[in-house]
């Protein structure tokens, strides 16, 4: 029969609370001519599928794995900014230059983290491997110089 | 003979929106200018150092190893970095346009200061090699 085709492939109703999941439960109707046979072994309330939950495609474990990885990449970059900003002086004289300067050097310190917050909301709708992509772009564009070429202290 | 492949990158930037919108609208190119008022900054100060710098060699009679090449650069990279967010930003949206800008302000911020940390080092070696 063709119903018993597809049963074999699909879980036909994965929120009834009678369905469950062992093949001991499942009853085979084309054999049994009876009317259905209480399986007696299958405790009927086990695993109630996850009825409240609709089902969503998940981030997959790469993806969150390889954001971890760059999140902690970005972070070491805002750290090294830090450091290598330390030893910037100014001889900004009049106020507005030396705020406007300390702007410039916060700017530079979130860089990593304005690019990677960019970065996702840039590709909010695009494929996963584009906002890899833009984020390993950003591994580059924000990279800490002045900490590399003179380290922390100078 | 060496097989080793380019190995093509994809596009960075997808496109996002199939219709044809107006590239330059009122709104885009308020956000372009206020946005071009912050990079200005960057170029006023590179301005500056083009200025200046020079005369502080003079001054301590090295007129002859300004870096040159290190201030034009200096000036270049907001303003490249802006005509390149002004770019990139043509058929997005606005919220788009806004973060392009503001991601290109910060790489020009690091950038600025990686010029002044390059200019520093070479300025020790520059004085090294005097001293020594």
């Amino acid at each position: 029969m063709r119903a018993d085709d597809d049963d074999a492939l699909t879980w036909d109703e994965v929120s009834d609370p009678t369905h469950v999941a062992t093949p001991a439960a499942r009853v085979e109707p084309a054999e049994t001519a009876s009317p259905r046979v209480e399986p007696v072994e299958a405790p009927v309330v086990a695993a109630p599928a996850p009825a409240g939950e609709p089902a969503k495609p998940a981030t997959s474990s790469f993806l969150l794995v390889s954001y971890g990885i760059l999140a902690g990449a970005f972070l070491l970059y805002t750290v090294g900014w830090v450091l290598g900003l330390r030893t910037v002086v100014f001889v900004e004289v009049d106020t507005l230059s030396r705020i406007l300067s300390t702007v410039a050097q916060a700017l530079a310190v979130a860089s990593p983290a304005i690019w990677f917050g960019g970065a996702f909301v840039l590709t909010r709708a695009a494929k996963p491997v584009y906002r890899l992509l833009l984020l390993v772009a950003g591994l580059v564009a924000t990279i800490p110089l002045p900490f590399i070429l003179l380290g922390a202290s100078s | 003979m060496s097989d080793a492949v380019e190995p093509v990158e994809p596009e960075v930037e997808p496109v996002e929106t199939p219709t044809a919108k107006p590239a330059l609208t009122p709104l885009s190119l308020v956000i372009a200018g206020v946005f071009g008022l912050v990079y200005a900054y960057f170029v006023y100060q590179a301005i500056a150092n083009l200025i200046e710098l020079p005369k502080s060699y003079d001054a301590i009679g090295l007129s002859a190893s300004v870096p040159w090449v290190l201030l034009v650069i200096g000036l270049l990279v907001p303003v490249l970095v802006y005509v390149l967010a002004f770019i990139l930003g043509l058929r997005r949206r606005v919220l788009d346009k806004a973060v392009i800008f503001v991601m290109g302000v910060a790489v020009t911020a690091g950038l600025a200061f990686t010029v002044v940390a390059i200019h520093r080092l070479t300025f020790q070696a520059l004085a090294a090699t005097l001293a020594g």
